[in-house]
């Protein structure tokens, strides 16, 4: 089954997209550098399998979810920065926006207080002009999804996303209690780790 | 292939006053001057005076903006409804200062985009003159609008796919002046809720990038001399105006060879014209020392910004140049090559 789209993504992903994310990391380096702590900076095009997996998703009344997949799924470029303590979050999210320029900004985390699961941040930004090729513009997406996160809620979210996004059948309450269980751990180790480094900073200044 | 649709508003200041002035307004559906003058504002390709805005994201960081909103719900069905809800808007950010406008808003499909633009023209007076069979006639007119073409604030919004896209657009301040910088907060942060597309750090520091990258790529000392004293003279002149790398290599009558070195370190040369507010910090941040290398092995560094006023040079007869300074010592290196 195809959409309208999905073939032109293709073309787009080896043409545009591919070499796009790869121009972004340079960039994204470029603006971080002499940000200490960070861990990695990682950028992906999203790949047709994926990107036709999320046109072909459904939405409400059984219709298809995007009317129009190749200008509706913003993340075809997605960028991530890891940071090693919850403190560089900031940091990094101060010195992106001075050279970037958000359309959406929203920190992720559970409902509830007494819940524990995904924690990030997630932003789109407006493509930089600079990364997209003279005259192939409009082939370029507007925009690209960015995430910071620590290295504890990254590990998280890419054991999550292994094991309970891709698993073939719905989570057993206990195993849902065991992922909240270790989402609380990965939340408890970035708030230690951050006042010990506090803690070691302040005293050492 | 969807038709041009026009609809007017008469707008009365109605800033902070309840109830706010009605507003009246109309499709302009007749064929005539007044269509082919609102046409050529639809068409006309922005400026280099025009620069790029980004819509700023609601206050709880969710991708939406009241302004865009309104704007695509009149792209997606233009009528007077959702003509004056434009209108409304403009009118309770509209005080006395800014006085009553004529607003057009606009949006049909061009070439391959759908292309929505907003202009409003500020009310002015004039004279009207008739000649008829008892002679001459004037009358004074209050509420004169289009004068002239040169005043009059704009934004224009084209995209292939408005509901995803329509993020970003062109903004005009044709009362504002020639500069950019000088585009009144009514209109851009009031109104329209946006920003600059391209932040003033990210613009300054391609700007001091390719001035860095091209003296040290261009071997001709000529060049390298040129652009070095732009970069000395920058600060000052620019800081806080707007401007693109072409209008930097013009103020400062660079060559055409300079210009061309400068505009050849860019990832792509159309980025010269793009427009940006300068950032004192970020230039001083990306080019700080300006260093000149003599023949007999001396080396004379200062920031980038201080250079002509720290050395004094003067040109010899022999084709020698000396360099003075005063000053007291603060510290000496040894400093491998």
């Amino acid at each position: 089954m195809t959409l309208k789209g999905t073939e032109v993504y293709e073309t787009l992903y080896c043409e545009i997209l591919t070499p796009l994310a790869l121009a972004l990391k340079s960039h994204l380096a470029e603006i971080l550098s002499g940000v200490e702590r960070i861990d990695s900076i990682s950028t992906r095009a999203k790949s047709p399998k994926s990107f036709q997996g999320k046109a072909l998703k459904s939405g409400e009344g059984g219709k298809f979810k995007y009317s129009n997949p190749l200008y509706e799924i913003q993340d075809q470029i997605g960028a991530r920065v890891v940071v090693f303590y919850l403190s560089d979050i900031e940091v990094i999210r101060n010195r992106l926006k001075e050279y970037l320029v958000p359309i959406e900004s929203l920190e992720k985390s559970p409902e509830r207080d007494s819940e524990f699961g995904y924690v990030g941040e997630h932003f789109l930004f407006s493509m930089p002009d600079e990364l997209k090729p003279d005259g192939r513009e409009d082939d370029c997406p507007h925009f690209f999804e960015l995430q910071i996160k620590t290295l504890f809620q990254h590990a998280w979210s890419e054991a999550s996303h292994d094991i309970a996004y891709k698993a073939p059948r719905p989570l057993t309450r206990l195993e849902n209690r065991q992922m909240a269980f270790s989402a609380a751990q990965s939340w408890g180790a970035d708030q230690i780790f951050e006042k010990l480094y506090r803690s070691i900073a302040d005293n050492d200044g | 292939m969807r038709s041009f649709r026009v609809h007017t508003f008469l707008v009365h200041p109605g800033k902070n006053q309840d109830p706010a002035p009605a507003i009246s307004g109309k499709e302009v559906n007749n064929a005539g001057k007044l269509t082919d003058l609102l046409l050529r504002i639809y068409q006309a390709q922005p400026e280099p005076r025009d620069f790029e805005i980004t819509f700023r994201h609601a206050a709880d960081g969710t991708k939406q903006n009241d302004c865009r909103d309104l704007l695509l719900a009149y792209q997606a069905k233009p009528s007077l409804e959702a003509g004056l809800a434009i209108a409304t808007r403009l009118q309770s950010v509209t005080d006395r200062r800014s006085g009553m406008g004529l607003l057009f808003v606009m949006t049909g499909q061009h070439g391959t985009k759908f292309r929505t633009v907003i202009s409003r023209f500020p009310a002015n007076e004039g004279i009207l003159a008739e000649v008829d069979a008892s002679g001459l006639d004037v009358e004074f007119l209050e509420q004169v609008f289009i004068k002239q073409m040169s005043a009059y604030k704009s934004i224009l919004v084209e995209d292939q796919h408005p509901p995803s896209l329509y993020w970003s657009g062109f903004a005009t301040d044709r009362q504002a002046g020639a500069a950019p910088e000088n585009i009144s907060s009514y209109w851009i942060d009031d109104f329209l809720n946006a920003d600059f597309a391209e932040t003033p750090k990210a613009g300054t520091r391609r700007l001091a990038d390719a001035l860095r990258k091209a003296v040290k790529a261009n071997p001709d000392l000529l060049i390298k001399e040129e652009i070095a004293a732009a970069v000395s003279l920058a600060e000052p002149i620019f800081k806080g105006k707007s401007l693109s790398i072409e209008e930097f290599c013009k103020h400062f009558g660079l060559s055409k060879q300079s210009t061309d070195s400068i505009i050849n370190q860019l990832p792509k040369s159309s980025l010269a014209k793009k427009k940006f507010k300068f950032d004192v910090d970020e230039f001083k941040k990306t080019v700080p020392y300006r260093s000149v290398e003599m023949k007999n092995g001396a080396i004379l560094t200062a920031p980038a910004g201080e250079f002509e006023s720290v050395f004094d040079m003067t040109q010899e007869k022999n084709g020698n140049v000396r360099y003075s300074t005063v000053s007291k010592i603060s510290d000496q290196r040894i400093t491998k090559r």
